[in-house]
């Protein structure tokens, strides 16, 4: 040893060397596992797109099996099981997703499309504010919830979450069409119009926005 | 005892040696890897300040400016090619390994120098760093280590202070994470002057140096943007939207990804990592260094918090703490020879050494000796069309002419480096127009108008996995360019990138469907 050092801080240095160590240890090892489980869900997830819903199961149950909180991959295995028809059991992974992962606006949404798909629309309006309230943007959320609120009468607040749906993305022809309807429920048929011409520009071939638009035209007259 | 202290040198002498030439050799090897696209932009930008036009006034990026005059000095002086900045990064790296040396030297003797140095040489050589590109951080390195070098060694000599606040002030120019070095200059010269540790005779006079130093290339940029007219442009890309890039990571996110960048180059470099985490705790219990503490520790610091903005915590950031870890390391191997047996003290220095830095490389050996140059840039960056963006940019340059424009949908700038065209549109990237910000529609809008004004004779549609149109991102950009696309253009090239061995190329050839979701279609403006 050194004539200046002193034991007890030698001590101590020695003992953060091996608790960093460890430290270092802990994470390496724990990154390998995150690593292998991010593989095998990429794996289940090029399964899924190719309709191999079954294959791609096992591979998320394997992801899960190495790494027990990789949200990710609740998510997609409830998505794969969705797919089969096993709605019961996608919602509790989701539930498991989102519990791991209270802001995994993904999983609230998806949540919330597979308990609207139950008939629970309630509990699906729930779960897509949640989603909205993580991130705004997702205009996809913002219809479905405008879609189920307008199911339960209630149209303002369709109108809003519409509104802010084609604010984020001007060119989502179904947001249009759906808020005409909405606009036309609470007889502003010539704003309705508006909105189904809209629809009409952005896909010449939209029938249901045609439909709408000729009844709305006629309601007018 | 002069005998064993001279063969103790030459035996470290001899095996730093080894070490550096096997660095040189690794580097000279791999000087071929295509550009990432970090590069591409760098040099794109350069290759366009060698025109007379002004960063920003025709690309955007956020980046400081500093980083494009250098790759402009690189491409004049070794020309505008791959291996040409490969070759440079290769000086700057061995320049940045001396001055740690000296620094190293400087603060502990020469065996804490020279270990210092070497590590650093091995570490930032790293392919988890992302080492053998060349990234603005290298070049970042070598004015930030030049600067706190000066200033340690500034004793009352005026004009080193000055110096040492421009090199400090260049290497922000270089990188905004570069702040955090010129902030450790600032704490280290501001606890100088209180403790008086250092005897100043003119303690105003060292400090206003200093500043005035650090200030002059921000005042130089500052005036150049001004003076030519582009100064809201530049504000705009390297103030206003870098802003708000870096408050998009949470605090959460942000752990993730330190957690999955550094365990990959802690994996592969732990015993060298182990000297640095030696040489730390060393402060505490050898007298020698617990003088330096205040350096150590506050460059430690500095150096990591440079890592962090915006919670990236990309591989490369992580070489802006590597002169840090490697002069700990330094600390670590002194200390560890300065408590070894007065008998062995001939052979453990070189032992040591030769274990940490062989252990590391060893680890690293396929990249290192036996990848060839593609599935090295393979295994870093996957799928990425970086092999590709050559033949891509090399057909763009056979059908075209100097003055046509093209538009890159995607992130690939490298492109339009290595096909000489310019862009026609600012964005380069298409990351800042999908992410979640105050000027992402803004930006879109300036897009699509930017390029249906230039017409551009080609447009290449980078589609990599989802990899700029996401689901939660609004698809206005997606639905105008497949509408633009189809009515203006047709695809007069399909680069289909099946594996990490396999793309295959269709060029002018009708029909072709893309196999892989890593692909690249090429379309050529109807006549």
């Amino acid at each position: 040893m050194t004539e200046n050092s002193n034991p007890m801080r030698i001590v101590i240095s020695l003992f953060l060397v091996v608790v960093v160590t460890f430290l270092g240890y802990w994470l390496v090892l724990d990154e390998r596992k995150h690593s292998k489980a991010m593989a095998y869900t990429q794996r289940g997830d090029a399964l899924s797109e190719l309709k191999r819903y079954d294959e791609a199961i096992e591979y998320y149950q394997q992801a899960i099996k190495v790494k027990s909180n990789y949200v990710e991959a609740y998510n997609n295995l409830a998505n794969a099981l969705g797919k089969k028809g096993k709605t019961k059991e996608s919602i509790a992974y989701y539930n498991e997703a989102v519990r791991l992962k209270s802001d995994f606006a993904k999983a609230y949404s998806n949540l919330g499309i597979a308990l609207s798909e139950q008939g629970q629309f309630e509990e699906a309006i729930g779960q897509y504010q949640k989603a909205l309230e993580i991130n705004p943007d997702l205009f996809r959320v913002q219809n479905n919830l405008a879609i189920l609120l307008a199911r339960q009468g209630d149209f303002s607040g369709a109108i809003e979450h519409y509104q802010q749906a084609i604010t984020f993305y001007p060119g989502f022809a179904k947001a249009h069409n759906n808020l005409g309807s909405a606009l036309a429920a609470q007889g502003r048929f010539e704003e309705a119009m508006t909105h189904f011409e809209k629809a009409l520009n952005i896909d010449p071939n939209y029938i249901d926005a045609r439909k709408n638009l000729e009844l709305a035209r006629s309601l007018v007259r | 005892m002069e005998p064993r202290i001279n063969s103790q040198k030459t035996c470290l002498l001899l095996v730093v040696g080894i070490f550096l030439m096997g660095v040189v050799w690794v580097r000279l090897r791999l000087l071929g890897v295509p550009l990432e696209r970090d590069e591409g932009e760098y040099a794109y930008m350069a290759q366009q300040l060698l025109q007379g036009i002004l960063p920003y006034t025709e690309a955007h990026s956020m980046k400081f400016p500093g980083i494009y005059f250098v790759y402009a000095g690189i491409l004049a002086i070794f020309g505008q090619s791959p291996v040409a900045i490969h070759l440079s990064l290769l000086f700057v790296n061995l320049a940045t390994v001396f001055l740690l040396f000296l620094l190293g030297r400087n603060l502990l003797g020469l065996s804490a120098g020279v270990a210092a140095g070497v590590s650093f040489a091995v570490l930032t050589l790293s392919p988890a760093l992302q080492g053998v590109w060349a990234n603005s951080e290298h070049f970042v390195l070598l004015p930030a280590v030049g600067g706190i070098l000066l200033l340690r060694t500034a004793q009352d000599r005026p004009a080193r202070f000055f110096f040492s606040g421009l090199l400090l002030g260049c290497a922000l120019l270089i990188k905004q994470h570069a702040i955090f070095f010129c902030l450790f200059g600032i704490m280290y010269l501001g606890s100088k002057v209180v403790t008086q540790s250092q005897s100043f005779k003119k303690p105003f006079l060292s400090c206003g140096l200093f500043a005035a130093g650090g200030l002059a290339p921000v005042i130089f940029i500052a005036l150049l943007y001004g003076v030519t007219g582009n100064f809201s442009d530049f504000w705009f890309c390297t103030v206003q939207y870098a802003t708000e890039y870096a408050a998009m990571t949470s605090p959460d996110s942000g752990f993730a990804n330190f957690k999955y960048n550094f365990s990959q180059i802690l994996e592969s470099n732990f015993p060298i990592l182990w000297l640095s985490l030696l040489g730390l705790t060393s402060v505490a219990w050898r007298k020698e260094v617990g003088r330096e503490y205040l350096f150590l520790i506050g460059f430690f610091a500095c150096s990591f918090l440079a890592i962090t903005p915006g919670f990236y915590f990309r591989p490369h950031y992580f070489l802006l703490w590597m002169p840090a870890l490697s002069l700990l390391a330094g600390v670590g191997f002194a200390s560890l020879v300065s408590i070894s047996s007065s008998r062995l003290k001939t052979l453990v220095p070189a032992a040591i050494l030769t274990l940490a830095l062989g252990l590391s490389v060893w680890m690293q050996k396929e990249f290192f000796f036996t990848l060839p140059v593609i599935k090295a840039t393979r295994l870093i960056y996957g799928l990425n069309p970086f092999p590709e963006s050559l033949e891509i940019a090399q057909y763009i340059r056979d059908h075209s002419q100097k003055t046509d424009k093209i538009a890159v949908l995607g992130s690939e700038p490298q492109i339009h480096f290595y096909s000489q065209r310019r862009s026609a549109t600012r964005h380069l990237y298409m990351y800042p127009l999908m992410e979640k910000h105050t000027y992402a529609r803004q930006m879109q809008a300036e897009m699509m108008q930017e390029v249906e004004g230039a017409q551009p004779k080609f447009v290449v549609v980078a589609n990599l996995s989802g990899f700029w149109v996401s689901p939660d991102s609004s698809p206005t950009l997606k639905d105008w360019a497949q509408g633009y696309l189809d009515s203006e253009y047709e695809i007069s090239g399909v680069v289909d990138i099946l594996s990490h061995e396999e793309t295959v190329y269709k060029w002018d050839e009708r029909g072709y469907l893309p196999q892989s979701r890593y692909h690249l279609l090429i379309y050529k403006r109807k006549t």
